[in-house]
């Protein structure tokens, strides 16, 4: 159903941070939202004084606070959940229904698959260091999903990448170089390949690439300098090539903004505020 | 001591003031004479030489022609182009001289009917620009009257304050109202639309063309041609409708015996009343009114300063689908300013409902949204502030409010004129 939806919830003056993502909270949709999106994150803990303190003073919804202390140790966390986005109205009888589906596949899950989901989430999220842990945890911990080599080397190929996003090479390589003795997929050795072709320090067995063709070798080398080319006009780099643009007062004040917004993105990445 | 409630009726000839009385439930004029008998306050100014004292109305004239003094006239045209005057070498703002003049006429209505303060105040005026209506919030504030306190009408608005506070007999078929002054011949007419809830009063004014200037009254001949133009008028504008009543104000009806065939005319099996602080006394009524919870004027005003339309847009909210008024028809222009939150939902297109007061008839008006980021459906949060530039003049603000720290907003903001017809 297309259309305007009546924003009726106030904004908070103290609002509601997420540790998961780095973010605040300030009104009953951005709420909504995080709860619809971010299911796999959202654990028991989440239900808690800080939350019904943000609901009923915060958002000025006093009822709601009241129903889920009522329900707190009565209904399952899927249910409350349930109850807060049908309180707020951020979302319709259609997508609520799809939100329920979401949480009883999740209820379903082995507790490996549903960490392997929450790790991935922090990934996409940009949370690094937390998804690392979490893929530590899996690689660490009693899960049985981990005696399966597909599961286990996609753990490690995951955890490769999140050191990559944190810029630790060698860190990378050594965890990618533990995938590839379980996955065969060729993307596990041209990750590694990249990364050589970033830091030629770091070590990596050579065997690794022993048995790749050399046409290979040249097209990963091809897709590394269009990755590379593409990342100069995209991303990051566009958003302040737009400054560079503007005159000195601007470029300067706009630059200053951005590296501010990389600074804390960053920070984010690593766990911190 | 309770604050004043006070009407000012500013006019580029005379200004008047009343106030209203809380006891009586009346409007009362400010008079200026000693037998009480004149309640127009000319609006000049005069600054005695040498000194930084002021003297407004019938003083300033007088100490202007002692040579006391050096005066200044027609203040509120001078205001209205945002002119200036020299006194005495120095540079006056039109804004500067106009907000000595009301802080007088303030001096000289707590002289008369004391007052802690002013607790609501109107000031009416013959036409309502914008520029010129902030100019007064401003020059109200100087003199002590918070904003919250202020309003600005149109003389068709205080017109109608006027009559409907009058007995019913007074207003049960149509009014009107001849307003003679130094700057021609205006006409009024009101009546109040029944059947409907809440039922609208409806008023409009036109400038005669056949005016005349009050000098000609000074000769027996002129009386005689300015009782005939009146009665011409009258023919004209009161034929084939049914009066209640008739009112007759402005320094050309300060005495009514230059015009016997227009009385004889008007006074055919209607009431009519000749008095000199209609405007200032609806002013008045309507500062009291401000102060209500409840509005002792339970209609839908539709005249000059008053909007025509009602403005909406439909949201959704718990399922169902909401009509959200932003300005409401009848409301004060200068004052119908409003704004709401929405999120738009697989949609671009922001779209207001423009349902006219006097006609079943919707119109539709738009605003495209495509100038705002993308984003994910119903991430993007907006702020809806729907402001008047005149009756029929809105302007539509559309604020990028982002979604929080999960989109931030972009800081755009779509700004769209729309005249309604």
């Amino acid at each position: 159903m297309s259309g305007m939806l009546l924003c009726r919830s106030q904004q908070a003056a103290e609002p509601y941070y997420v540790e998961e993502l780095g973010i605040s909270l300030y009104t009953g949709e951005e709420l909504s939202y995080y709860i619809y999106h971010n299911a796999p994150l959202i654990g028991e803990d989440f239900l808690g004084e800080r939350l019904y303190r943000f609901i009923g003073s915060g958002l000025g919804m006093e009822n709601l606070e009241k129903k889920l202390r009522k329900w707190a140790d009565q209904a399952e966390l899927s249910e409350l959940l349930l109850v807060i986005l049908q309180d707020i109205h951020y979302y319709d009888g259609d997508e609520l229904y799809e939100f329920r589906e979401e949480m009883n596949a999740l209820t379903r899950m082995s507790p490996g698959r549903r960490l392997l989901k929450k790790a991935d989430m922090l990934f996409a999220r940009g949370r690094y260091s937390a998804a690392e842990h979490a893929f530590g945890s899996l690689l660490e911990g009693n899960y049985p999903e981990r005696k399966d080599p597909g599961f286990r080397g996609l753990l490690w190929y995951s955890l490769g990448m999140t050191a990559a996003r944190q810029y630790l090479w060698q860190e990378a390589a050594d965890c990618l170089v533990e995938a590839a003795k379980d996955l065969h997929q060729p993307e596990v050795r041209e990750s590694l390949w990249q990364i050589r072709r970033i830091a030629p320090d770091v070590k990596i067995p050579d065997e690794i690439f022993a048995d790749i063709e050399p046409s290979a070798l040249a097209e990963w080398d091809a897709s590394f300098s269009r990755i590379r080319e593409q990342a100069r006009s995209e991303g990051h780099a566009a958003d302040a090539a737009v400054w560079m643009n503007k005159d000195n007062i601007r470029r300067a004040c706009g630059l200053r903004e951005l590296v501010r917004r990389w600074k804390n993105e960053y920070r984010i990445s690593l766990g911190g505020i | 001591m309770a604050g004043l409630i006070m009407g000012i009726d500013l006019g580029d000839d005379y200004s008047q003031v009343s106030c209203w009385n809380p006891g009586t439930e009346t409007a009362e004029a400010l008079t200026v004479t000693e037998d009480e008998s004149s309640c127009l306050i000319s609006s000049v100014i005069c600054k005695k030489k040498t000194e930084d004292v002021w003297y407004v109305g019938e003083e300033a004239y007088r100490r202007a022609l002692l040579n006391e003094g050096v005066m200044v006239d027609k203040l509120i045209k001078l205001a209205r182009r945002d002119g200036s005057a020299t006194i005495e070498g120095v540079k006056y703002t039109a804004s500067e001289l106009l907000y000595r003049f009301v802080n007088e006429l303030m001096k000289m209505t707590r002289e008369r009917f004391g007052g802690d303060g002013v607790e609501s105040l109107v000031f009416t005026v013959q036409s309502l620009e914008g520029s010129f209506a902030d100019l007064l919030v401003e020059i109200a504030g100087r003199c002590g009257v918070p904003r919250g306190c202020v309003h600005i009408m149109t003389h068709a608005e205080t017109f109608l304050f006027y009559v409907l506070s009058q007995q019913r007999d007074v207003w049960a078929n149509a009014c009107c109202m001849f307003d003679l002054t130094e700057e021609g011949l205006h006409y009024y007419e009101m009546r109040v639309i029944r059947g409907r809830r809440p039922q609208i009063a409806e008023a409009w004014h036109e400038k005669q063309e056949d005016g005349f200037d009050l000098s000609v009254l000074d000769t027996e001949s002129g009386r005689h041609m300015g009782d005939l133009i009146l009665v011409s008028c009258a023919r004209r504008l009161l034929a084939r409708k049914v009066f209640s009543s008739v009112f007759l104000t402005g320094r050309g009806f300060v005495t009514t015996d230059w015009a016997p065939d227009f009385l004889t005319y008007v006074c055919q099996k209607r009431k009519v009343f000749a008095g000199q602080h209609v405007f200032a006394s609806g002013a008045a009524c309507a500062a009291a009114d401000q102060l209500r919870e409840t509005s002792a004027y339970p209609f839908t005003f539709l005249c000059e300063g008053r909007i025509e339309s009602t403005v909406s847009v439909n949201a959704r909210w718990g399922g169902r689908s909401e009509k959200v008024v932003l300005a409401e028809a009848g409301t004060n222009w200068y004052e119908a300013r409003s704004s709401v939150e929405l999120i738009p939902d697989g949609t671009d297109t922001l779209e207001f409902q423009i349902q006219p007061a006097s006609s079943p008839r919707t119109d539709k008006v738009r605003v495209n949204l495509d100038e705002f980021p993308r984003r994910p459906n119903k991430t993007t949060r907006i702020e809806v502030i729907v402001a008047f530039n005149a009756e029929n003049s809105m302007t539509v603000r559309v604020r990028d409010l982002g979604f929080g720290e999960l989109f931030m907003s972009s800081g755009k903001t779509i700004r769209k004129d729309f005249l309604l017809s």
